[in-house]
C-alpha cells in the first residue's frame, strides 16, 4: 500500500461533510474545522438490520466508528466480536493503521464508512458462521506490533 | 464444497442466492459433469462398437431424467448422483422379443468389455455402472425399444422382476414439455418492480440478470430447489417421498399458469409456483378410497400418481405446508438481520449447507473487494455491484 504522501494536503472539513452528505445524506453531520460527528444508519443487505452507526473525527487524526444500535455482544451470544478496538464500546477496526489505507487527503465517505457497512456484512455472516471473511491481521505479539499475521479470524 | 474459486459470484444476500449456492453445491459441478460426460461416451462407445452384438439393433444412446433436464440433485444420504442414459434398440420389437432378453442383450453388451463387466450390476429396470469413488456418481442404463403398437415416440422398458415392458417417454418429457416450459421465463411489472426497489430500502439494488438471483432457468431452479427441500424433508422416512417425475410435472403446470400474470419480484413468483402445487394432483373419490393423478403430459394415460394412497398425499400436503412456511418465514425477515435469514433457511435447508453458503458469501465479497469490483451504495451502504467502489482494506485486530 502506497504510503500517505505529506504532500497531499488534509481534505477540509468543508470537504468531508459534503462527501457524507452526498453519500449518506440520511445521516446528521455537526461539525466546525477541526471536529467532526457524523450519525447515521447503515444497513449491508436488504435482510439485514439496521445498524445505528456513529463516525468521530478530530481533523487529522484516524476516525473512530462506532456502532451505536442494537448491541452486537448480545448478537453474538457470548463470543468475543472480531477486529474491534473495544468490545463494550463496539468500536471497529476498520483498517490496519499506518499503512495507507486511510488518510488525511481521503474522504470518510468513501472509505471508512464503506468499511463499516461491509465490516456490518462480514459481522452478520460471522454469526451463522464464525468465522469473520474480511481479511485481517492482527499483532502477533503486544510487544512487536509492527509483526502482523494476516488472518481470517476463527473463533 | 461451494467452489468459489472458479465461479465468480454476487455478494446477494438475499435468501434465493442463498438456496442458489446450496443448491449449485449439490448439482453436478461443471467438472463432474465433464467427468460424467466422458463416462457417458466411453459407454455409449462400447454399446455402439462395430463387433458390439446389439449393433443390429440400432442401439441409439441419450442422456435422460434429471441430467437431460438439468435438475440434478444429489440426494442426501449417499453421495453420489444417479445419471440415467438410455439404451434404445430401434430396430428390435417388444411384439417379438421378451422384456429380459433385451436386457440381457444389453448386459451382455457392457460385459464385452472387460472393465464394465466388473463394474456392471444388475438393477430392476436397469444395469448400474458403479465407478469408483472419485467419481460422484453412478450410470445407469435403461435398456429400452420403440413403440410396437401405436408407432408413438413412446418407449418400453424392460422390468427384469416383473418380467413385464413398461411405457416410458423420457424424451419426450424433457424435451418437449419440461423444456419448452422452461423457455418461457416469468416477467417482473414495471411498476411492480419500482415499488419493490422502493421498498428495499429506497435504494437502487443490484441489477438483475436474466435469471434474477439463479443461475440456470427459473423452472430448472424450482424443481431443483423443492427436489431438495423434499429430500431434507424426507430423509428419515422415504417411504412417502413424492418422486421426481411427479414433482417435475405439478412444479411445470403451475410454473406455466404463473408466469401468465407479471409478479413483483423473483422471490414472490418462486414462492407463487410452489404454493399452487397441490391444485395440480386431481384427487379422485373420498377419504380412504380417494385415488390421485397427476398424469404424464406426454402421455395422458400414464399416471405418475398411481401407487398414491391417502397417507402419501398428506405427507405431501405436510410438506409442502412447510415449504410455504419457510417462504413465508424468509419474506418476512427481510430487515431482521442475515444471520436471522439464514438460520431460518438452516431449518428447513439444513444448517451445514447454509453455513457452507454463507462462507462462500462472505469469502466472494471479500475477493471481490481485493479485486476492486466490491461497490455499496449510498444512502444505506447497501453491499453489491452498484454505487462506490469500496477501497480495500485490512481489518486490525483480533
Amino acid at each position: 500500500m502506497k504510503p500517505y504522501c505529506r504532500n497531499n494536503p488534509p481534505l477540509s472539513m468543508a470537504i468531508q461533510v459534503a462527501g457524507l452528505q452526498r453519500l449518506f445524506g440520511l445521516g446528521v453531520t455537526r461539525w466546525d474545522r477541526s471536529h467532526l460527528c457524523w450519525r447515521g444508519v447503515l444497513s449491508p443487505t436488504e435482510f439485514s438490520r439496521k445498524y445505528a452507526v456513529e463516525l468521530k473525527y478530530l481533523r487529522n487524526k484516524p476516525p473512530d466508528v462506532y456502532v451505536r444500535e442494537p448491541n452486537l455482544m448480545v448478537l453474538a451470544g457470548g463470543r468475543k466480536l472480531p477486529h474491534v478496538y473495544d468490545q463494550e464500546k463496539q468500536q471497529l477496526c476498520l483498517y490496519l493503521p499506518g499503512c495507507g489505507y486511510w488518510t488525511p487527503d481521503k474522504p470518510l465517505a468513501s472509505t471508512v464508512i464503506l468499511w463499516a457497512t461491509l465490516w456490518l456484512f462480514h459481522f452478520e455472516v460471522w454469526l451463522v458462521t464464525d468465522v469473520f471473511h474480511g481479511q485481517g491481521a492482527h499483532p502477533v505479539s503486544t510487544k512487536e506490533t509492527s509483526v502482523l499475521a494476516n488472518s481470517t479470524v476463527h473463533n | 464444497m461451494v467452489d468459489t474459486a472458479t465461479k465468480p459470484r454476487s455478494v446477494s444476500g438475499h435468501p434465493l442466492a442463498i438456496i442458489e449456492r446450496i443448491i449449485a453445491d449439490v448439482e453436478l459441478s461443471p467438472g463432474q459433469y465433464a467427468d460424467a460426460k466422458s463416462s457417458y461416451e466411453a459407454v455409449a462407445a462400447v454399446l455402439s462398437r462395430a463387433t458390439s452384438q446389439i449393433l443390429v439393433y440400432c442401439p441409439s444412446i441419450h442422456p435422460h431424467g434429471s441430467m437431460r433436464a438439468g435438475t440434478t440433485v444429489r440426494p442426501p444420504v449417499q453421495d453420489r448422483f444417479d445419471l440415467d442414459m438410455l439404451c434404445l434398440l430401434s430396430a428390435a420389437s417388444g411384439k417379438i422379443y421378451t422384456p429380459e432378453q433385451i436386457y440381457k442383450w444389453v448386459w451382455d453388451a457392457l460385459g464385452e468389455d472387460a472393465t464394465y463387466r466388473r463394474m456392471r450390476q444388475r438393477r430392476a429396470r436397469c444395469i448400474r455402472i458403479e465407478y469408483e469413488d472419485s467419481r460422484k456418481y453412478y450410470l445407469d442404463v435403461v435398456p429400452a425399444v420403440p413403440d410396437w403398437v401405436r408407432q408413438s415416440s413412446s418407449i418400453y422398458i424392460p422390468d427384469r422382476e416383473l418380467k413385464v415392458w413398461c411405457s416410458s417417454h423420457p424424451i419426450a418429457y424433457v424435451d418437449d414439455w419440461f423444456k419448452k416450459a422452461a423457455e418461457k421465463l416469468p416477467t417482473f411489472g414495471s411498476i411492480a418492480i419500482m415499488n419493490a426497489r422502493s421498498m428495499t430500502l429506497n435504494a437502487s439494488v443490484e441489477p438483475l440478470p436474466d435469471y434474477g438471483e439463479f443461475e440456470k432457468k427459473p423452472l430448472q431452479r424450482i424443481v431443483q430447489l423443492a427436489k431438495y427441500n423434499r429430500n431434507e424433508h424426507f430423509q428419515s422416512d422415504q417411504e412417502y417421498q413424492p418422486n421426481s417425475v411427479l414433482l417435475t410435472t405439478i412444479i411445470t403446470h403451475s410454473y406455466t399458469e404463473t408466469i401468465k400474470t407479471p409478479a413483483n419480484n423473483l422471490f414472490s413468483f418462486v414462492a407463487c409456483v410452489l404454493e399452487k402445487l397441490p391444485d395440480y394432483i386431481q384427487v379422485v373419490g373420498r377419504d380412504e378410497n380417494s385415488q390421485f393423478v397427476v398424469s404424464n403430459p406426454v402421455n395422458p394415460g400414464e399416471n405418475f400418481a398411481a401407487k398414491w394412497t391417502p397417507e402419501h398425499y398428506s405427507q405431501f400436503l405436510a410438506w409442502h405446508r412447510q415449504l410455504l412456511q419457510v417462504f413465508d418465514e424468509l419474506r418476512d425477515s427481510q430487515g431482521l438481520g442475515m444471520d436471522v435469514m439464514l438460520n431460518r433457511l438452516s431449518e428447513s435447508f439444513g444448517k451445514e449447507p447454509v453455513i457452507r453458503a454463507a462462507g462462500a458469501l462472505g469469502a466472494d465479497a471479500d475477493s471481490l473487494l481485493h479485486a476492486r469490483k466490491l461497490r455499496a451504495d449510498k444512502t444505506y451502504g447497501i453491499i453489491g455491484m452498484v454505487g462506490t467502489i469500496i477501497p480495500r482494506t485490512t481489518y486490525f485486530g483480533e
